[in-house]
């Protein structure tokens, strides 16, 4: 199995060095539009100075980290992620065809490497902003972000497994899913709690960045958002990967239907 | 002066790739290759002529018809189409012709047909009433009418095409290309693919040159064909002379009530099971003179002769001009 | 008069289908709606904790701001898929056996496409304000007067908008790469007409220069003359601005295409 993926992620690679200097240049584009997002939101904390209780260094930080998971999983889920186009070019009945796991397959099938410029913006912004809050790491603060990092890619995994369920059954207006990727990304990359009670319980419980993400990182920050003992920072994230697995139950399910009426 | 004309035409395209070997120098240096598609191609086509185009892949068809059409200007020779030049204003050039290309679409993904058909109407500054007479007969002539309100991307292959024709041939080109109009079509849409270019080039006396790998759309359309291969035009007359050339063995496979006394007979023959296999070249040997001999060396039962077949004769052909 | 008529017939002709399959996407307008209003919610609540009370009236013209960039948004970020195929797969070349001049007919395409696409998520985020809570709907225009500028203005921003956009595909055509290139000058549209955050929020040194660049002219100065009745000397400046850069913007990518299809000629497609 793992010589499958480390083979298949190989061959993508290859595939992407065919054009090499079409992919250095999409990175750079990924990163000078994230940058440009950096900006807007500089430019917006150069007028405010704050928002809510969080001061430009934090916002910063929390910026930092919802677009560098948000680009992992794009890199690493972009089989998930544009999946639309992979049943419209019947891509998916030749994945039904091998002997292989119907999730890992879509997975292996497809690399995204442009997102790395994002993910250089998204750290970039966090080490800034570390650097500016002097947070005293810890091997527990270290081994905590590492976590929310796991936990938050495959949450958000899961919020682009809803997307390409919801393909296996011709749905149209898809793009209303985008409301839960793309603008969970835009909201949840301000700390969650800087918006009413509605927004605040659909990114916390329904889709919970606020679990995986911005409760322990409030923590690391020495700002929690929801006082909890130390150990339940570690515990929170774990919500990542349960709504990943029921997502990708809802998934498989979605491809048994698909299997039967052949869409 | 001939309807087109081309003189040492020839078109050398000039392509940048990454070398093929060398370390890490491989990210930045680009190779130039000097792509030679066509080299000095002449020939002329009269009005009305109906013109087939054949040859391996990556023979120089397609360059040809873009040359033709205007849609390349060439790097060396010339050719006129009635007396213009195709790359020079190419915008008027092209009011007066017609192009089918098998693999690409000229009508419009998303819309459906019949507006891709208005459209085309107001491009070519067509009268209404002519375009709506022109359409219908089309309509009738490629059966579209089932379809004319769906979008392109909705047809079948074979729809496809129909449409693509009727698109290109509603302002009464004088000259239309056709890149692979048969490709991936059926057998009855390629008959009446077929039936119908006849008529349109007979009715309109329009001139019409035909690229195809398919032989069969050569036997049903052209008389004349030009044979191309590495980029140069290599036989040009009668697609008859062409085959006749070509077609130099025939079997003629022959049954007997009793075992015949075949040493008069001047063919080679082998058996098969109780047939026996007489091949010979009727070039040298008449057919009309082996058969009285075949008949008279015993009681023939069941007797076939056989031509060898288009596909056959034209790989000969490729493979005898080392294509 | 009739020669003029007969020579622009076809291009009128590729903006009205063009307008009318557009309204054919209605899936497209109603996912298009529920993402929108809820991005407009999202930003009109991080704007309200931002301002935190102490300015009442900016808040409400951001407010009013987010709302018609959300209105607008299909606008600004639109895309002609079947373009962008022809480009990816050289099929532009094969167009070139139809007597048009390509550049003004992708031109007058996406007008009617953009245009249309933002009258029909327009009236249902109209709707929708009345369902708002009181803080969060965007204001009435400033008068009569700022509503009829504005609306000649926004018929203007997509006239410049799609002449970018032609500049885009040129770029594009050069370096058979959609996503390079095209992503960075997408993203410097949308942040540079207001899109992404209001340019009013830019800071107060560089306003002069941002509302006066070509991209501002797509949406930002048409917000600007719903939230803000111009005299008539302030209008004419405003309009002429806007026309100056259709000019400008139009003759670059009328140049640019016609290179891009000398090189088509030269290397085929």
């Amino acid at each position: 199995m793992m010589r499958y993926v480390v083979h298949s992620v190989k061959m993508l690679m290859k595939s992407a060095m065919q054009y090499r200097s079409s992919l250095l240049m999409q990175v750079i584009a990924q990163f000078v539009m994230t940058g440009g997002e950096l900006m807007a939101v500089t430019v917006l904390l150069s007028r405010f100075r704050v928002i809510g209780h969080w001061g430009a260094a934090e916002i910063m930080f929390f910026f930092g980290v919802m677009q560098s998971t948000f680009a992992l999983t794009e890199l690493f889920g972009r089989g998930i992620a544009a999946f639309q186009g992979f049943i419209g070019r019947g891509e998916f009945d030749s994945v039904l065809l091998r002997p292989r796991p119907l999730l890992l397959q879509v997975m292996c099938s497809q690399l995204d490497p442009r997102r790395l410029g994002s993910f250089i913006v998204g750290l970039a912004a966090i080490w800034m902003a570390a650097v500016q809050l002097k947070i005293a790491w810890t091997a527990a603060k270290a081994l905590l972000m590492a976590e929310v990092v796991v936990c938050s890619v495959m949450l958000l995994l899961g919020l682009f497994l809803i997307e390409a369920t919801m393909c296996f059954f011709s749905v149209k207006s898809i793009e209303m899913v985008n409301v839960l990727t793309y603008g969970g990304r835009s909201t949840c990359q301000y700390p969650v709690d800087i918006f009413p009670t509605p927004l605040r319980l659909l990114f916390t419980y329904a889709a919970p960045v606020a679990l995986c993400m911005h409760w322990p990182i409030s923590w690391v920050l020495g700002q929690p958002m929801v006082v909890l003992a130390q150990g339940w920072y570690y515990v929170t994230p774990l919500a990542g990967l349960v709504f990943f697995a029921l997502m990708a139950a809802i998934w498989y399910a979605g491809a048994k239907h698909y299997r039967s009426t052949g869409t | 002066m001939p309807f087109i004309e081309a003189r040492g035409l020839g078109k050398t395209y000039v392509r940048h790739a990454a070398p093929k070997t060398g370390g890490i120098s491989r990210l930045w240096k680009r190779e130039t290759q000097h792509i030679p598609a066509l080299t000095d191609a002449n020939f002329s086509i009269e009005r009305g002529e109906l013109v087939g185009l054949i040859g391996p892949n990556g023979a120089g068809k397609s360059t040809t018809v873009k040359l033709l059409t205007g849609i390349l200007t060439p790097t060396e020779g010339t050719c006129t189409v009635n007396g213009r030049m195709p790359w020079e204003d190419r915008q008027a050039y092209v009011r007066h012709l017609g192009a089918v290309f098998g693999q690409r679409t000229q009508l419009w993904w998303d819309v459906p047909i019949r507006d891709s058909f208005l459209l085309l109407r107001d491009i070519y500054a067509l009268d209404h009433a002519v375009w709506q007479r022109r359409l219908d007969e089309l309509i009738a002539e490629l059966d579209l009418a089932d379809f004319l309100h769906t979008p392109l991307r909705q047809l079948s292959l074979g729809q496809r095409m129909r449409a693509e024709l009727c698109g290109s041939l509603l302002h009464e080109p004088e000259l239309l290309f056709l890149d692979e109009p048969t490709i991936g079509l059926d057998a009855v849409s390629k008959l009446k693919l077929r039936a119908f270019l006849k008529k349109e080039n007979h009715a309109h006396g329009t001139t019409i040159l035909l690229t195809t790998h398919d032989m069969e759309d050569m036997l049903a359309l052209c008389s004349r064909v030009m044979v191309l291969g590495h980029g140069k035009l290599l036989y040009d007359g009668g697609l008859d002379a062409l085959l006749q050339r070509y077609d130099t063995v025939h079997t003629l496979r022959v049954m007997f009530e009793k075992t015949p006394d075949l040493s008069a007979v001047p063919a080679s023959v082998t058996r098969d099971g109780d047939a026996y296999i007489l091949t010979y070249e009727p070039a040298k040997l008449a057919t009309s003179v082996l058969l009285p001999q075949v008949l008279s060396a015993g009681r023939v039962r069941e007797m076939t002769l056989k031509e060898q077949n288009v596909d056959e004769l034209i790989a000969r052909m490729y493979k005898e001009m080392a294509l | 008069m009739n020669r003029l008529w007969i020579s622009w017939k076809p291009y009128l002709m590729v903006f009205r289908l063009r307008a009318l399959m557009e309204t054919q996407y209605r899936a497209a307008a109603l996912g298009g709606l529920v993402t929108q209003v809820f991005f407009g919610l999202v930003y009109v609540c991080l704007y309200t904790v931002l301002y935190d009370g102490a300015d009442a009236a900016a808040l409400q013209d951001t407010i009013t701001y987010v709302w018609l960039q959300q209105m607008f948004f299909r606008m600004m970020f639109s895309n002609d898929g079947e373009l962008t195929n022809l480009i990816m797969s050289g099929g532009v070349a094969y167009m070139m056996v139809r007597p048009l001049d390509q550049h003004r007919f992708w031109v007058c395409r996406d007008v009617g496409g953009r245009l249309v696409g933002a009258g029909m998520r327009m009236l249902p985020m109209l709707l929708v304000q009345l369902l708002l809570p009181k803080g969060c709907r965007m204001a009435l225009p400033d008068s009569p007067a700022a509503l009829a500028q504005f609306l000649l203005s926004v018929g203007l921003g997509a006239v410049c908008l799609c002449e970018l956009s032609a500049i885009v595909d040129a770029i594009n055509m050069k370096t058979l790469d959609r996503r390079g290139i095209s992503a960075i000058l997408n993203l410097t549209m949308m942040t540079f007409s207001g899109n992404v955050i209001p340019l009013t929020l830019f800071p107060d040194s560089v306003q002069m220069l941002i509302r006066y660049q070509p991209f501002a002219q797509a949406l930002d100065a048409p917000i600007r003359m719903y939230q803000h009745a111009a005299g008539l000397p302030e209008w004419l400046l405003n309009v002429t601005v806007q026309i100056a850069w259709i000019v400008v913007l139009r003759l670059l990518g009328r140049w640019m295409w016609q290179q891009r299809m000398n090189d088509m000629t030269v290397q085929g497609g």
